[in-house]
């Protein structure tokens, strides 16, 4: 299973994601927990400080009360003179009657409220008494003298006893808090203190207990413990009136008071702090357990804890998806790469398109480019097979190349001999014109010989003058003849020859087609610069182009047929231009009247290689150039060949 | 530089969360002082609740007599206490510094319904003036039970507590075997004195018509001074003076309780005066002394205990919804000095 498998970059979002946000999340839960468990326990100690003294302030309060009643009591006059007069012996009615006198007395004090009895014993034993019973049978003296010898070892005048047992036996309230007090008079002989009785203050611990409970905050458990490590007070009523382990008052009093301290019993642990009671010296003690400050604070370490899974859970899945959307993309991506490193990609396969992002975009354009890859092939393929041909082409070429040469030169042969034979047509021709006349008169002299010769005037001046002037014409044929001669071969060497010369033997071959046909000859010859190169050729170049114009002019049937030439030097140049109004070259044919077998005339009549062979001598043997262009008469053809300095 | 920023992103973390763990030990390693146990009771204390432990939820009664000094009250208070226990309800004894203090009766009566008291059982004071204190409380829902003094029942008819039952002695019976006893000795004719209760409350009516009655049926006898010294030993005292300053020759006297006959009792030792009858109610320990010298010709047990506890035990019933007789007379006893 490749799922099983985790990716790496995965692991890796996973752990960052974790670690930006969980981590922190953690910590964040850490530290708040902590900051709130302290400005808690803060709180909570000032909580516990201002009960603890309100609570303080409540039991001296209830001591003060007491102790001024019992101040009171002990400076009754009344009381204290009874008391001075303790007898054993005493008849029922002076009993009764000084027991209604205190009684009346000590009820006048019972109105406090918590109060359950107060008791005053003479030093004979005679018992007065008020309180929740009227049965005062059976009193506990043994508790009565156990109070008497604590109340006479202590330093102030009235001992808080603690929470003791009551000593009515009869009274409903069998525990209660007792505060003593030993009434004294003054010995007017001795001076010394003597005691007259004790009084015995029973206040409900019941009541203290509902009184004292009031405005305790719900977590805390507030006690009272009296001198001898009883509980005057705590919120189990039960306890009350047991005893405490005399280890922990003792260790209690080795803290300072109203300061918090952590205090361990048993297995929980309790901020405790106490305070002591400056008239009895009972303790205030208050435990708050720590589990109580920390359950309140468990949202926070739940919710955190909450909040901390839910982000695990979005990071899994943001994972996964993460997985889904990117990495699984990107993993069958590397997948096919590796298939198209090793080749073995299958054509068509496409990844799936997941998204419309970035990763959506890559999937496409890898698509694209599987597209392309595969065109590519395609084109590889064909090239290949092209490159074949090729390579299977240029084997063969050398002996195509062969052959198109032999073609070529075979070409090229007909060629020459065809434009020898039309050469040699027109001169041919040109003999023609340059003979017609001459054989003409020629003719003509010879028939005025027998019409002489009938007339009788055929003298032998006549006849001599007659063949004189036939042998001119003859001998003038015999020159022409050598001219074209001398013309039509070439020369092999280059020569020095002047320009005006040239041109005047081309025009002198073609003057009499030219009269012939009524075709005006404008020469403009402003130089004559001496050129080297090859004069014959040069001239058949003129020739040539005088002839085309020649024809041209001929056949359009121009009305006013007329040939230009002009010849000057320009630029070191010697310049001839033939120009015509024969309407001139079409302007596609412009391009190409240079071609060889390039002829604008009907079949036959022209052979298309004369232009061709100009080019050729003044371009290639003279470094010249020719060049064609259309005036608004016609065409116009420009010699340009260097001349000599 | 990737790397670098994590790991030092990373080991920041880690070290912040390293303090904060410190953070949260650091309070521990401050330890106090360890005890196994705190509590030296037996009973392992649960955790405080931080409450007050709810009040036994028991019916409340209170018993609200005159006087502390009076040892018949002593004994009503045991026999309510009886009934404290066996009916299991809690009791709350509540009494006037003497018996003339019908305002302090008022005030605890007006504390007790202030307190939400179930019941109260009274002793009244005076028959009239504690009636629109118990209209008050009766009206909160506490019930009431009269016992030893009757209530004046045209008033309470008025105030709509007729319907409070009521536990007593025959008074008027008690006091006329009493005064008939003492009186069945004269057989010349002699002064009589009676020394009645206090004149507003019932039962100190009734113990002197009781007690005129049977000098009446003696022809011998005149009835020739009839005071109140209020239920009171000491006042009994200065009353005795008064009246034998005044008519020497008397020689019987009805006193409507044994602590004025203690009181006049006192007087005539004093007064070397043998010759007097005295006759008392209540029958109290202290006077057995008296009866066995002849000093006290006779006295009246009724039975203080059996009221008290009857007393209990109809506020108990009445709580319960259940039928209690409108009256209920406690029997009468006639004590003499040979009955010790």
């Amino acid at each position: 299973m490749k799922y099983c498998i985790p990716s790496p970059i995965l692991v890796k979002v996973f752990g960052y994601l974790a670690l930006t946000g969980i981590v922190p999340l953690i910590l964040f839960g850490i530290i708040s927990y902590n900051v709130s468990l302290h400005a808690m326990s803060q709180s909570l100690h000032d909580l516990t400080r201002m009960t603890m003294s309100a609570k303080m302030n409540y039991l001296e309060l209830v001591m003060d009360e007491v102790e001024s009643l019992m101040a009171n009591v002990a400076g009754h006059d009344d009381i204290t003179a009874v008391l001075k007069e303790d007898r054993e012996e005493k008849s029922p009615f002076s009993k009764l009657s000084t027991q209604a006198k205190i009684g009346y007395i000590l009820s006048g004090y019972l109105n406090l409220r918590g109060l359950v009895s107060i008791d005053i014993f003479s030093m004979s034993g005679t018992h007065y008494h008020v309180g929740d019973t009227l049965n005062v049978e059976n009193t506990k003296l043994e508790r009565k003298e156990a109070l008497f010898e604590a109340a006479r070892a202590s330093i102030r005048p009235v001992y808080w006893a603690g929470i003791e047992e009551n000593v009515n036996a009869h009274s409903a309230h069998p525990r209660v808090i007792t505060a003593v007090r030993i009434l004294k008079t003054m010995n007017m002989q001795s001076l010394a203190e003597e005691p007259l009785g004790l009084l015995i203050v029973n206040y409900d611990a019941r009541y203290f207990h509902d009184s004292f409970m009031q405005d305790t905050p719900r977590s805390q458990t507030y006690m009272v413990i009296d001198g001898q490590s009883r509980i005057v007070f705590h919120p189990d009523r039960i306890l009350i009136g047991t005893a405490v382990n005399p280890d922990f008052t003792a260790d209690l009093l080795k803290q300072k008071p109203m300061i918090p301290f952590r205090n361990r019993i048993g297995d929980l642990d309790y901020s405790a702090m106490y305070n002591r009671s400056g008239k009895s010296g009972w303790l205030l003690l208050s435990l708050t357990p720590e589990r109580e400050i920390a359950a309140a604070l468990a949202g926070i370490r739940h919710n955190t804890l909450a909040i901390a899974a839910a982000c695990l859970v979005l990071c899994l899945a943001f994972s996964l998806l993460l997985y889904r959307n990117i990495v699984r993309p990107v993993k069958k991506m590397t997948d096919l790469f590796r298939k198209i490193q090793d080749g073995t990609i299958r054509p068509g396969v496409r990844l799936e398109e997941v998204s419309r992002d970035e990763i959506g975009d890559l999937v496409l354009w890898f698509n694209t480019f599987l597209h392309n890859l595969e065109e590519k092939k395609e084109a590889d393929r064909k090239l290949q097979r092209q490159q074949k041909e090729l390579e299977e082409l240029n084997r063969t070429l050398e002996e195509r190349v062969r052959e198109e040469l032999q073609k070529n030169r075979e070409k090229d042969a007909l060629l020459i001999t065809q434009s020898r034979q039309a050469a040699m047509g027109q001169m041919i021709g040109n003999i023609a014109h340059q003979w017609r006349q001459p054989l003409n008169a020629v003719g003509a002299l010879i028939q005025l010989l027998p019409e002489a010769m009938s007339h009788g005037t055929l003298t032998s001046r006549y006849l001599d003058f007659q063949t004189r002037k036939a042998m001119d014409l003859i001998q003038f044929m015999s020159r022409t003849i050598d001219d074209f001669r001398n013309f039509f071969r070439p020369r092999k060497e280059k020569q020095s020859f002047r320009l005006q010369e040239v041109i005047a033997s081309a025009i002198s071959f073609l003057e009499g087609s030219l009269k012939n046909r009524g075709v005006l000859l404008n020469l403009q010859v402003q130089d004559d610069p001496s050129l080297y190169g090859f004069p014959n050729e040069y001239a058949q170049v003129i020739l040539n182009i005088l002839q085309n114009a020649l024809d041209v002019l001929i056949e359009r049937e121009i009305e006013h047929p007329e040939v230009t030439v002009s010849a000057f030097a320009e630029n070191g140049k010697a310049v001839v231009v033939i120009g015509d109004n024969g309407g001139g070259i079409a302007e596609e044919d412009l391009d190409r009247v240079f071609d060889p077998y390039f002829s604008t005339r009907e079949e036959g009549k022209g052979t298309g290689i004369g232009l061709y062979m100009s080019k050729t001598i003044i371009e290639q043997s003279m470094a010249g150039k020719l060049s064609a262009h259309n005036t608004p008469d016609g065409a116009e053809f420009r010699i340009e060949v260097p001349y000599e300095s | 530089m990737k790397k670098i920023a994590f790991t030092v992103a990373a080991s920041l973390l880690t070290i912040l969360a390293i303090l904060a763990v410190m953070e949260a030990c650091n309070d521990d390693q401050s330890a106090g002082p360890h005890q196994d146990r705190l509590y030296m009771a037996g009973r392992q204390a649960q955790d405080p609740q931080g409450q007050p432990s709810p009040p036994a939820q028991r019916t409340r009664i209170a018993l609200v007599m005159k006087t502390l000094t009076n040892p018949f009250f002593v004994e009503m208070e045991k026999g309510a206490r009886r009934a404290e226990q066996d009916l299991n309800v809690e009791l709350i004894v509540k009494t006037g510094a003497k018996e003339t203090s019908v305002d302090q009766q008022i005030a605890i009566i007006e504390e007790l319904t202030e307190q939400k008291i179930d019941a109260i059982v009274i002793a009244p004071a005076d028959s009239t003036r504690l009636i629109p204190a118990l209209r008050r409380a009766r009206g909160k829902g506490v019930m009431i039970v009269n016992i030893d003094n009757r209530l004046d029942r045209e008033h309470a008819r008025k105030a709509g507590l007729s319907d409070i039952p009521f536990i007593s002695v025959d008074n008027y019976r008690g006091a006329y075997l009493s005064a008939k006893h003492v009186s069945g000795q004269i057989a010349r004719p002699t002064e009589a004195a009676i020394i009645e209760g206090i004149r507003e409350a019932d039962n100190a009516v009734e113990r002197k018509k009781g007690a005129l009655k049977a000098f009446r049926e003696n022809p011998n006898l005149s009835v020739v001074a009839v005071e109140t010294a209020n239920w009171k030993i000491d006042e009994a005292y200065k009353v005795a003076g008064q009246i034998f300053r005044n008519h020497p020759r008397i020689g019987v006297v009805f006193c409507s309780n044994d602590m004025m006959a203690l009181g006049v009792i006192e007087y005539l030792e004093e007064k070397k005066r043998r010759d007097v009858l005295v006759a008392g109610f209540d029958n109290l320990s202290e006077v057995r002394d008296a009866l066995r010298a002849g000093k006290l010709r006779a006295t009246i047990d009724q039975q203080a205990a059996v009221q008290g506890y009857a007393g209990v035990r109809a506020a108990v019933d009445l709580l319960r919804k259940q039928d209690v007789p409108a009256e209920t007379l406690v029997d009468v006893r006639l004590i003499t000095g040979k009955d010790l």
